[in-house]
């Protein structure tokens, strides 16, 4: 009788909802044991003085920890480093990651080949790219020697000097990411009509023309994923300076010129045993990236829109 | 709604079948640390376990570990103890998973290190006083080197006991000092200064001194001035801003320093063996590595220069235990019996470490002749004495002495006078 009733109740749509939830509950369940339980814990520890060595000895002390973080320079520090990463790399990213793309498809022999080329760096371990690409920027090696010709940029040691330390940590960056992204705009590229192509063809446009006015509005979705990817993985950019670290100096050095919010809130944690600190950096980090998901996801609703 | 029940009861099962597979793959992932859990006091059959672990820099130190290991198993057979090992993948890597096995409590009964930054894991009670175990296993602390064994107390309580003694040294390539037409290693640090303006040739990217900018290497120079960090009291000391400054003018008045970093070599003993410097603080590591490389150059090992004295800074690698440790006795036997006479011949003769007991000294001094005349400055060296928070004492000293000598961003009076405020006691 009861299961009369509720099938009585519940609607055809009704049961499709119900069902979905069925179905998202397992992922659901494993993402509250392994990601929303650790991120409560973590918010809690943000308001709390803790020494990772003596979690007893844990104490509430409201917002200090992040009243703490404000008036501390090293988190600054860190995090005018990270902007800085962030809006060099991002640019240079979407730019060249569209260029290499737009060419790759535009080869007609070799294109797989090309595509590996690119990705290559994007399956390497940052680790590894880090320290290969750092024997290339050494004083007096090829070019650093051919960039204080060209431009007057000192022949130092990239990776060891204060002045040109952050840039290679962008050089880094790009890099090992464009590879992804060219995949991602090549992903793009073919998703485009060939209709409209040909109809602009026909109609006279020129290649730039196509470019400019067919290609890039219609690449418009992909350059929104391409954004806030890269911002995301810019905004996180930890293994590369912490890889320098490793060839002398402190994690963030030469003087701090490559500490980044993440390599910040991994010493808090880390080195210094410091969670509660720790964690108010990383809800800080969190917050940038939700406001800057935010804002992009508005931006792009918008833009869409309109078109 | 039957479908419905179903379709949950499915989710359910398949929830719960990849959660206890998770769960099973991490015990399995983990067999050592499992068997830490339950501590020293763990027991297969008979036999009590007792888990060791520490960071792993190469192969030649997991071979000797080893060997450490299986001479202590044979001789704890009769008391039903097994030593079993858990290594990590760097002191590092240990740095960043211990904090979290001692929460867990699946920590490790004894982890190795060597003293350069203990006290913030003595003053919070990871580790456990050795003293009344040392009495009740009937081991025997005066055959150790006394200033190594002092280096791991604190506060009259022994809290480590050593395998290794280390000593600092200047290493010189007296190739490169000759061809200057300086005969003798410099015994001061004004003669050190003389040497390296000597040597220093940046056309040729050869510099006088290589300094790498890490916190064992800038004590060496704070110590031969006098100067100290005393666990962080007395920090900005006349002899500890002699020091610092002395550094700061190796690269910004005299030129004639660089470090490993702007070379783009990784680390002080390869700049040293590229001949890129002729001058680096260095410590008995450097004799292996540089036979082992067969550098074509004649090199020495002296004593640190004399600034306003002369002071080695002594340390050691040692077993210490955590104050989890279930079975305490277990693991002070283990401790014992790791540090058996075969242990410490086998540091002399196959490793090339000075061995914390004093008897086997003379084999090594015997094997190394390059180390005799570091080793007769081992009376009057001294410890580090870092204060407890260590790590972020390190990032704070080395950030801020990158500050002045790359950026010229205050000065050595300022960087110290901020560090003794903060005092670096949490």
């Amino acid at each position: 009788m009861a299961s009369t009733a509720a099938k009585t109740k519940l609607s055809l749509a009704q049961r499709d909802y119900v069902a979905g939830y069925i179905f998202v509950a397992p992922i659901l369940l494993l993402m509250l044991v392994w990601f929303y339980y650790p991120a409560l814990q973590s918010l809690l520890y943000s308001f709390q003085e803790i020494n990772f060595l003596k979690m007893a000895d844990a104490r509430y002390i409201g917002l200090g920890n992040f009243q703490k973080l404000f008036a501390d320079p090293a988190f600054w520090q860190a995090a005018k480093n990270t902007v800085i990463i962030t809006a060099v790399s991002v640019p240079a990213l979407v730019i060249f990651g569209f260029l290499v793309a737009y060419n790759i498809e535009a080869v007609m022999r070799g294109k797989a080949a090309y595509r590996t080329l690119y990705y290559i760096p994007a399956v390497t371990s940052a680790v590894a790219l880090t320290i290969s690409v750092m024997y290339l920027f050494i004083e007096r090696g090829a070019i650093p020697t051919l960039l204080n010709r060209v431009f007057g940029i000192p022949d130092v040691t990239w990776p060891a000097d204060t002045r040109t330390a952050l840039a290679f940590v962008c050089i880094l960056v790009i890099w090992k990411n464009l590879g992804f992204f060219v995949v991602l705009f090549i992903t793009g590229l073919q998703a485009i009509s060939n209709e409209i192509i040909e109809a602009s063809k026909v109609d006279g446009a020129t290649g730039l023309q196509r470019m400019w006015y067919i290609t890039i509005p219609q690449l418009r979705p992909t350059t929104s994923l391409v954004v806030i990817l890269s911002i995301i993985w810019c905004m996180q950019c930890f293994d590369e300076p912490y890889t320098l670290a490793r060839s002398g100096g402190v994690v963030g050095s030469p003087a701090g010129t490559t500490s980044t919010l993440v390599t910040f809130f991994y010493s808090q944690n880390f080195r210094y045993f410091n969670p509660g600190y720790g964690s108010a950096a990383a809800f800080v980090i969190f917050a940038v990236l939700m406001l800057v998901s935010v804002i992009q996801r508005a931006y792009s609703g918008r833009s869409q829109d309109h078109a | 709604m039957g479908k419905i029940i179903r379709m949950l009861l499915i989710s359910v099962m398949v929830a719960v079948s990849i959660t206890a597979c998770s769960g099973k793959s991490e015990q399995e992932a983990a067999p050592s640390t499992s068997a830490s859990a339950g501590g020293a006091g763990s027991s297969v059959g008979e036999k009590t376990k007792v888990v060791f672990s520490t960071g792993i820099p190469d192969n030649a130190w997991r071979r000797a570990l080893e060997f450490f290991m299986n001479t202590a198993n044979e001789k704890l057979k009769d008391k039903n103890i097994e030593v079993v090992a858990e290594y990590y993948p760097s002191e590092e890597e240990m740095w960043k998973v211990l904090p979290a096995q001692i929460v867990s409590g699946s920590a490790p009964d004894l982890i190795g290190l060597n003293n350069e930054g203990v006290l913030e894991l003595i003053t919070n009670g990871t580790f456990t006083s050795l003293d009344d175990l040392i009495k009740e296993v009937g081991y025997d602390t005066s055959k150790l080197d006394a200033a190594n064994v002092n280096g791991w107390k604190y506060e009259g309580k022994q809290y480590a006991l050593p395998l290794t003694t280390t000593i600092s040294a200047l290493a010189v390539n007296m190739t490169m000092l000759k061809e200057a037409g300086i005969a003798e290693a410099p015994k001061t640090m004004d003669d050190l200064v003389k040497a390296a303006l000597a040597v220093t040739d940046k056309e040729k990217g050869q510099y006088g001194v290589g300094v790498n900018l890490h916190e064992f290497h800038i004590s060496q120079y704070l110590h031969a001035f006098g100067g100290g960090w005393n666990f962080g009291k007395d920090m900005n000391s006349a002899g500890n801003q002699q020091g610092l400054q002395f550094i700061v003018d190796l690269f910004n008045k005299h030129h004639v320093a660089a470090t490993p970093a702007q070379l783009g070599v990784n680390g002080d003993t390869d700049a040293f063996a590229s001949g890129k410097v002729a001058m680096t603080t260095a410590g008995p590591w450097y004799v292996a590595t540089l036979r082992d490389k067969k550098v074509d150059f004649e090199w020495k090992l002296v004593p640190i220069p004399e600034g306003t004295v002369q002071k080695s800074t002594l340390y050691g690698w040692a077993l210490a235990m955590l104050d989890s440790a279930k079975n305490k006795q277990a693991a002070m036997e283990v401790i014992a019996a790791m540090l058996s006479d075969e242990s410490y011949r086998y540091l002399a003769e196959e490793r090339g470490d000075i061995p914390a007991k004093t008897s086997f000294v003379p084999t090594y001094e015997q094997l190394y002749p390059e180390m005799k005349v570091v080793l007769e400055t081992a009376g009057s060296a001294v410890a580090f004495n870092y204060p407890v928070a260590a790590n972020r004492f390190k990032t704070d000293l080395v950030t801020g002495m990158e500050s002045i000598i790359f950026q010229n961003r205050g000065n050595v009076n300022e960087l110290l006078e901020k560090m003794a405020t903060d005092g670096y006691q949490k």
